[in-house]
């Protein structure tokens, strides 16, 4: 197991009457990509924050520890931050900019410049190294501000939302970029809504909701965690009622499909063939098949676990005195 | 635990260079002095060539000239012809052929009239020479003699002596280059504030903040700003000075050209507004980087009214222009935020002690290190501050907690 990069520790951070991180504590381990999940509003980006050091927590601890040093401020040369407001300067040109992003954290200009122009280069936007920012498209503009982010090689990237603005092709690019990073050295702590790009990257996940964990560890793990096992689709003839799956004892989860399919999710320890053949039994069964259950439907039956039937996934935790 | 740990010094001036950079238009600086000189050459060489064009010997050929005898000053381009022309036709066959430029037709010594192919821009020498004549010849019908008329209208007249004459009043150039030096420090100072109102305003709005805070901390920011933007008014302020300059050069080149105070030739005279127009550029852009952090949209926030207040000092100015030496003016002189513009009025209307200047500096110096404490509290609170301005009460807290 790879040693501990960073701790937080019960950390809690409040906006006037609203708790927008709740004595959270995590470990993020060198040199692997660890990502943070979350409706809106559960504190991801109040989390970031604190961890680049533009906000302070109210209480508890965030301890980062390299070359055998702990401390609870990362060195800016070390750091990369993409945050989840974009903005960089629409008026000047690209290489400018980026080589002025690399010199505030410690790079000379020269390398700078060669570390930007190689980036420019990876992601396509070599030629437009002299255009100004607000000349290219938002996916563009993405992957500019992204490599303001890491083009100084950061011990430690956090990226709020790197794939928003972007295409399937810029996002899997973005998956190997991250990887490369990760291979490279960097520890990489993401924050992301799309939970099938986080399954493909992350080596492990905390789900957040309201400031809290909800869950943690590695996909696996979180899965197992979660409890669930293998969905299957049916189509059957006669379009019977949910309600008559849902009783069923080996079923977890029915709902049906907007092509008319019974998605069923059984139980851990179901046997698919005997549960099959009592449906079997009462239903003619027309076509069928199987699919894992994701880290999104985990997501999803989580945070509305965690907020009950009247909970809304944005609404904040007020703190009562 | 740093890796890449920069020299602050550094990283100071790369983010002043960037903030210089980003806003300086070397093309627009050229532009301004190559207008400068074109407008130069074209006034005051036009004016040059106008005078050179319009003079030359206009003759004029005068019919019935006992109606009113009169001569014309040896000065004046008027010359009365004197080939010969006595009778009308031959005066208009010779104003059609261009051998003169008019006929006067004098009926009397109160009336005549003037023939001209072309406005008579000379007129006014004519009629004052007329009128000359028709004052000497109701001289002579009255019976008063030239003396005795003299002294019935001389004036009354009052000899000015200033008591102390080692610090004699400012003369009218004085005066005007006073006026044209606080305009350009004022004019810098102008340029300095709407830059940092746009700059810091404009990167909230863009959310640049976060990636820059998170790799510099607030205070060196500002810093990177105040200097940067400062150093911007500089060279725009120098600029407009070097403009002038061609200007006034050009007015020497082709007429009797701009007066310039003699004064105005010591050059720690220059040194001293300089270091006055710097520390005013580096004063009101503190300030102003304060306001502008707790501005969260600059198209309905009422603190954009605060750029109004450098334009105070330079009303002040005017207003003491005629009497620089009062108490209230040399207190202002001394006091920052007056002082850039007093002191500079002040240097080149009046003799000014060197401790004044030594004070007057030194008091804007510490005003300005209080100042850019207090700007890089706020701004660190104030430019993540996203859908809200603080209240004063709020912004004068992160003031006090600075300290």
């Amino acid at each position: 197991m790879r040693e501990p990069f960073l701790r937080v520790d019960a950390v809690l951070k409040e906006f006037g009457k609203v708790r927008a991180v709740d004595r959270l504590g995590f470990t993020v381990r060198r040199g692997e990509i660890f990502a943070f999940l979350g409706p809106n509003g559960a504190g991801k980006s109040t989390t970031v924050r604190m961890l680049v050091g533009i906000l302070r927590p109210d209480a508890g601890r965030i301890q980062y520890h390299l070359d055998g040093e702990t401390t609870d401020r990362l060195d800016p040369s070390l750091l990369g931050y993409l945050p989840e407001d974009r903005g960089l300067y629409p008026e000047v040109p690209l290489l400018r900019t980026l080589t002025y992003m690399g010199t505030i954290r410690g790079m000379e200009r020269r390398a700078a410049r060669d570390a930007a122009m190689e980036w420019l280069e990876r992601l396509g936007l070599a030629d437009r190294a002299e255009d100004k920012l607000d000349a290219l498209s938002k996916g563009n503009q993405q992957k500019v501000q992204f490599i303001a982010a890491v083009l100084h090689k950061p011990a430690f990237a956090v990226l709020d939302e790197p794939f928003s603005g972007l295409d399937p092709l810029n996002q899997d690019l973005f998956l190997d970029i991250l990887r490369d990073l990760r291979d490279g050295g960097t520890t990489v702590l993401l924050s992301a809504h799309q939970m099938p790009l986080v399954e493909r990257v992350a080596d492990r996940v905390l789900l957040m909701s309201r400031g809290r964990e909800v869950l943690s560890g590695t996909i696996e793990d979180i899965k197992a965690e979660a409890r669930t096992s293998s969905r299957i689709f049916l189509e059957l003839a006669g379009k019977p009622e949910v309600s008559s799956f849902a009783s069923h004892p080996a079923v977890a989860h029915v709902e049906r499909q907007p092509n008319g399919e019974l998605a069923i999710e059984l139980e851990g320890e179901t046997a698919l063939s005997s549960f099959l053949a009592a449906v079997a039994g009462q239903h003619e069964i027309r076509a069928i098949r199987s699919a894992e259950v994701g880290l999104h439907e985990i997501f999803v039956r989580q945070v509305k676990g965690d907020l009950g039937d009247a909970g809304r996934a944005d609404q904040p935790v007020e703190v009562e005195r | 635990m740093k890796r890449g740990a920069m020299n602050r010094g550094r990283l100071l001036w790369e983010i002043t260079r960037w903030e210089l950079l980003r806003w300086l238009k070397i093309r627009d600086l050229i532009r301004t002095l190559v207008i400068s000189s074109v407008l130069g050459l074209a006034i005051w060489g036009g004016l040059a060539l106008f005078e050179k064009s319009g003079r030359g010997t206009v003759r004029i050929a005068v019919l019935n000239p006992e109606a009113l005898p009169f001569e014309l000053p040896a000065e004046s381009d008027l010359v009365i012809d004197d080939s010969g022309l006595t009778s009308e036709s031959e005066a208009f066959r010779a104003l059609e052929e261009r051998e003169i430029e008019a006929v006067l037709r004098l009926e009397s010594a109160d009336g005549a009239e003037l023939v001209v192919t072309r406005e008579p821009v000379w007129k006014s020498d004519l009629d004052e020479a007329l009128s000359m004549a028709r004052r000497h010849l109701r001289i002579e019908t009255s019976g008063i003699g030239p003396d005795e008329l003299a002294d019935l209208f001389a004036p009354v007249e009052v000899a000015v002596t200033y008591h102390d004459s080692a610090n004699p009043p400012s003369t009218l150039a004085e005066k005007i280059a006073a006026g044209v030096l606080i305009g350009l420090t004022v004019l810098g100072v102008f340029t300095g504030i709407a830059f940092q109102f746009v700059v810091i305003t404009g990167e909230k709005q863009l959310r640049v903040t976060e990636q820059v805070v998170s790799a510099i901390t607030p205070q060196m920011w500002i810093d990177g700003k105040i200097l940067g933007i400062s150093l911007l008014a500089f060279v725009t302020t120098a600029t407009y000075v070097l403009s002038g300059l061609v200007f006034v050069l050009f007015s020497k080149l082709f007429g009797k050209g701009v007066e310039i105070p003699g004064g105005l030739g010591d050059p720690g005279l220059w040194i001293a507004l300089s270091l006055l127009a710097i520390g005013g550029f580096l004063m009101w852009n503190t300030f102003f980087g304060l306001i502008a952090a707790t501005v969260d949209d600059p198209n309905t926030s009422a603190r954009g009214s605060f750029m109004l207040l450098p334009a105070l000092p330079l009303i002040i100015a005017f207003l003491g222009m005629a009497r620089p030496d009062t108490l209230l003016m040399r207190i202002l002189s001394i006091l920052p935020p007056t002082s850039p513009t007093i002191l500079t009025l002040r240097l080149v209307l009046t003799e000014v002690p060197w401790w004044e200047v030594a004070l007057a500096l030194a008091l804007m110096a510490g005003s300005i290190w209080l100042l850019r404490r207090a700007a890089g509290k706020v701004f660190g609170l104030g430019i993540l501050m996203y859908g809200k301005e603080p209240s004063w009460r709020e912004t004068w807290r992160w003031v006090r907690e600075s300290q």
